[in-house]
């Protein structure tokens, strides 16, 4: 059943609501029409999938209030898809009553309820609930926006909205006319939102006012992008700088937004004369259209296709027509032609035909030689079509996009930039209010998601504590790996390895010395540092080479502590020998935490008869117990069991509180080390039987070196992409 | 809402607000305008950002009060609010060193000149300054741009003040002494911001000398955005949105004649509103 209407001669003259909604009696009897589907097709013709049949049985009970309760589970702005959704192509689309042409009304239902809702307070979240304290921009209040934000204030998070206009709704306010979407009706439901706790900022452009870096570093954990497509596109015809040309945003935003239709009161003007000519044959050239109408204008909408293969919605067209509204057809401008003052008189057109189908499926249209005419206009609106605004991508050159200018997303809503979604035209080009709304929505769940893994890494990345590392035994297995530069200490860290030993393997795979001994003090903090510059999770364990205390019992405490301040360490690992215990014992009372180090000590292999494994016999594997034992009261917070018996190694994890760190020590042990260089194939001198290869970088780092060369050599390197540039008049200034 | 925390009156029917806005204020640069709506109901008109002060978190603007919307902003007083104010919008003024610069500003249009002779000579430039206006009471910002010009030039058209005439007869003095000199160089750049006519003429003479010429234009906005094309100008025969590709261009490429054409756009309808303008003058 369709809605009651304002009539033509009547609401020509004014911009009230064209259409007038179901009365109570209306809706019952459309609701009752409902088969109330066990499986609705209708539901999966909506993009933002509200369940209709629920919805509908709740207004055949005469509960709208409920109604639009169940709309708005997954619908934020019900009284707008009620008006402007195109139902034929969606939901009513789907209904199985429009086999028989006769589909239930589902707009004016959902239109009936939202109206009737709106005068009753709203349940659910509110402003001053509880509110994560999670931050989340969204750019433009539009349909994408709104939804975006409404859902995730939804999920409790502190939203900001951020509208450059000085009015919020984006195309709903400022291009969809009162007549069609009356303002009052958006900025209830844009009040609505507001009440989920969202809060709007207008008069802040986004890449001017603020940049997205500026919005992350004010807190704000995740950004969308509901931008829209606000860029008019012109023809590139002679005469379209003409006065009174029109791009339809111009025009639209004139009369809907400024509300020139109320000049001198609201004090934007709009000059129109007597005959509009509006090119295009889309929604917006109808609201253009129909706007001029209402402005006292005769108006003629010229489109180069056909009747049939307009975009526009069918009842837009049909309310067109009754409006007066006249088609040139099959007609296409190539001149917009002018007075000397430089107004507009007439647009110069050809008429076409329809050839072949073009990629969208529709016939293309074909030019008619010599069938030019002028069409006499004063007032030309050029509504064909309209791209992403690209001055945020222009700031934000990160920021990637098509050549359309639409920003590219992934299946997740995240664009090029890390944390940085974007749904809606801006996404698309320009589509319907509903299209962007849906996105909106899986934005949102989106970016729910995304906040939830960052959370949980966040955790994850903390800063170690030594009491974390204790607290881990006989809980989880702990991971510890070396590191002695920034590039590989950042990965290692950012892997969420728990402990990163900087250790003295460095003077045999970094600095390329034949044993652990040669590598002194100034050369361990030299590369600790580096570590520590990269570190924000990791344990950081300064390994004491051999001349800082074996060689200098005395200076043990004075090079610990030179670790601790100096390289940032937060403890540091002692390898064990016949002065162990006492300079542990000094070093863990001077306020350094140290890790014990027992097995194969390569610092003093030689005197265990190379390096070989240790505690083979039940003698040697005793005195490795008691070694340990004496660590763990000495004070030390965990011992590393170098190339130990399995068994062996076992024990003295069973008997210890703190933990064991095995390397070639078996899988007993409460944690594992292992040469970062040598589990990556790094390090290709001699690889021990303990360790696994995870990669085999040292053979991928030749080739890459070796095409490098070759190309040098060769001159494919470097390419026009790898080159700056100057503009070639400054090259000409240069040699005049 | 942006508080007015100063009102001054530069000359008559020029007035300069300082209004605070930190947020614009510390993005602001030479070049810069904002949208302005000044009461609920009003238009969105587009100023140039004459003055930022960035520790105090305010900006200047200075305008003429021409049409109802300027007149109406400049009722406002100290302590008001203006209801609506976005920026800093447009592309900022390419500023560099290039040696020697020649600013020039005509009328309301000295107040646009003067903050990017200030980050000229900040870069290190050599600034010449040439202010014109109808008399000498219409010479605004002159003990400011003196102390940033190495030379200041003022002409007006009823020989009040200066020298009797337009900017361009300094500008050709200038160039002319240039010429006939073997030890001084022309000027790498000319900036020039006032009506269009003059913006024009500046053009028209510098194209002769083949210097480099850039103009501030003024054209109709309505967002300030790029989102309406209502301030397209043609400049190389390209179709440029002055809001977000300017307002600055090369003098030499613009199509003034257009530009002039396009400010009648309202004409008609700003002659309604003036009837019922405030203050009708």
């Amino acid at each position: 059943m369709p809605m009651r209407q304002q009539n033509p001669q009547e609401r020509i003259r004014n911009f009230f609501e064209v259409a007038l909604g179901y009365s109570k009696e209306d809706a019952q009897k459309e609701a009752e029409r409902c088969l109330l589907c066990k499986e609705p097709l209708c539901v999966q013709g909506c993009p933002v999938e509200i369940d209709i049949p629920a919805f509908i049985k709740l207004l055949r009970e005469d509960k709208p209030q409920e109604a639009l309760s169940k709309i708005k589970e997954k619908n934020n702005l019900p009284a707008v898809c009620g008006r402007v959704c195109p139902q034929e192509d969606q939901c009513e689309g789907r209904c199985i009553l429009n086999k028989k042409k006769v589909p239930i009304n589902i707009g004016a239902l959902e239109r009936y309820a939202a109206d009737y809702g709106k005068v009753h307070s709203q349940k659910g979240l509110s402003a001053s609930d509880h509110r994560l304290s999670i931050k989340i921009a969204v750019v433009g209040s539009g349909p994408a926006g709104l939804t975006a934000a409404a859902d995730l204030a939804k999920m409790r998070y502190s939203v900001t909205l951020f509208e450059s206009l000085h009015v919020p709704g984006g195309v709903l306010s400022y291009g969809i006319p009162e007549f069609r979407l009356p303002k009052e009706i958006v900025h209830e439901e844009i009040a609505a939102i507001k009440n989920l706790g969202v809060e709007l900022k207008t008069d802040i452009l986004i890449g001017k006012t603020f940049s997205l870096v500026d919005l992350f570093e004010a807190g704000y954990k995740a950004i969308f992008l509901g931008l829209g497509a606000g860029l008019p596109q012109f023809m590139g015809i002679p005469g379209e700088n003409l006065d009174r040309v029109y791009s339809a945003n111009e025009f639209l935003t004139r009369v809907n937004l400024m509300r020139a239709y109320k000049f001198p009161e609201f004090k934007t003007p709009v000059s129109i004369g007597k005959k509009i000519a509006v090119i295009g044959g889309g929604n917006v050239a109808f609201d253009s259209a129909r706007c001029g109408a209402r402005l006292g204008s005769q108006v003629s909408i010229i489109y180069r296709r056909g009747e049939a293969e307009m975009p526009a919605r069918h009842e837009e067209i049909q309310n067109a027509k009754e409006e007066g509204i006249t088609f040139q057809l099959l007609t296409q401008p190539v001149k917009i032609i002018g007075l000397d003052t430089g107004f507009v008189s007439g647009v110069e057109c050809v008429k076409m035909q329809l050839g072949d189908p073009d990629s969208s499926g529709r016939r293309r249209p074909v030019a008619i030689a010599g069938s030019n005419f002028v069409l006499d206009a004063d007032t030309v609106i050029i509504a064909i079509g309209q791209t992403p605004n690209p001055l945020l991508a222009k700031v934000t050159p990160e920021l990637k996009t098509t050549p359309r200018g639409t920003v590219i997303i992934d299946k997740n809503y995240m664009t090029s930039i890390h944390g940085v979604f974007a749904g809606g035209d801006i996404t698309t080009g320009a589509d319907t209010v509903i299209a962007a709304m849906g996105a909106g929505k899986r934005a949102a769940r989106a970016i729910d998601h995304y906040i939830k893994k960052v959370e949980s890494r966040m955790a994850e990345i903390k800063k170690t504590t030594i009491q974390d590392i204790l607290s881990l035994k006989n809980k989880r297995k702990i991971t510890m790996l070396t590191a002695y530069d920034y590039p590989l200490a950042l990965l290692v860290d950012r892997a969420g390895i728990d402990m990163i030993l900087v250790g003295d393997s460095l003077a045999n795979v970094v600095l390329g010395l034949d044993s652990t001994t040669k590598v002194g003090m100034n050369e361990m903090l030299h590369h600790a540092k580096a570590v520590s510059r990269a570190v924000t999770h990791s344990l950081v364990i300064g390994d004491m080479p051999y001349e800082s205390y074996q060689l200098n019992p005395g200076k043990t405490v004075e090079n610990a502590k030179r670790f601790i301040e100096e390289a940032r360490c937060d403890c540091v690992k002692l390898e064990w020998f016949d002065q162990c215990l006492e300079v542990t014992e000094k070093t863990i009372s001077s306020g350094v935490s140290v890790m014990g180090h027992i097995g194969l000590t390569p610092q003093t292999a030689d005197k265990l008869g190379g390096f070989k494994v240790q505690g083979k016999d039940a003698q040697a594997a005793q005195k490795l117990i008691d070694q340990a034992r004496a660590l763990e009261n000495a004070g030390c917070f965990a011992i590393v069991l170098e190339c130990v018996p399995d068994k062996i190694a076992e024990i003295i994890t069973q008997k210890l509180t703190i933990p064991t760190i095995g390397i070639g020590a078996g899988m007993s042990c409460d944690g594992q080390v292992l040469v970062t260089h040598d589990m990556l194939g790094l390090f290709e001198r001699f690889t021990p039987k303990f360790v696994k290869k995870y990669l085999d970088l040292g053979p991928l780092i030749l080739k890459a070196i070796e095409e490098y060369k070759n190309d040098v050599l060769q001159k494919r390197f470097p390419g026009q992409e790898h080159s700056f540039s100057i503009k070639n008049e400054e090259l000409i200034k240069l040699k005049t | 809402m942006f508080r007015i925390i100063k009102k001054e009156t530069m000359a008559q029917g020029i007035t300069a607000l300082t209004i605070t806005a930190p947020e614009i204020a510390a993005k602001a640069k030479a070049g810069h305008f904002v949208v302005v709506v000044a009461k609920e109901n009003s238009e969105r008109i587009p100023l140039t950002i004459a003055n930022t002060d960035k520790t105090a978190g305010d900006i200047t603007l200075i305008f003429q009060e021409v049409g109802f919307s300027t007149k109406e902003l400049g009722l406002l007083n100290v302590g008001e609010h203006l209801e609506h104010l976005l920026g800093p919008l447009g592309t900022a003024t390419h500023i560099e060193n290039y040696g020697t610069v020649i600013c020039i500003g005509g009328g309301v249009g000295i107040a646009e000149v003067w903050p990017v002779a200030k980050a000229m000579k900040e870069a290190g430039n050599r600034v010449i300054g040439i202010l014109g206006a109808r008399s000498r009471d219409y010479i605004i910002l002159e003990d400011q741009l003196s102390l940033i010009c190495g030379e200041l030039f003022i002409t007006t058209d009823d020989a009040s003040y200066g020298r009797k005439g337009l900017v361009t007869d300094s500008l050709r003095g200038l160039l002319q002494a240039v010429e006939k000199s073997t030890h001084t160089q022309y000027p790498e750049l000319v900036y020039a911001v006032g009506p269009v006519v003059m913006m024009k003429a500046v053009s028209e003479l510098t194209k002769e000398y083949h210097i480099k010429t850039m103009v501030s234009l003024n054209p109709i906005m309505l967002d300030g955005t790029g989102m309406c094309g209502s301030c397209r100008v043609s400049v190389a025969g390209k179709v440029m949105f002055a809001c977000v590709d300017g307002p600055e261009f090369d003098g030499h490429l613009v199509d003034f004649l257009e530009l002039q054409k396009r400010l009648n756009s309202f004409k008609e309808k700003e002659a309604c509103l003036n009837i019922a303008c405030p203050r009708k003058t």
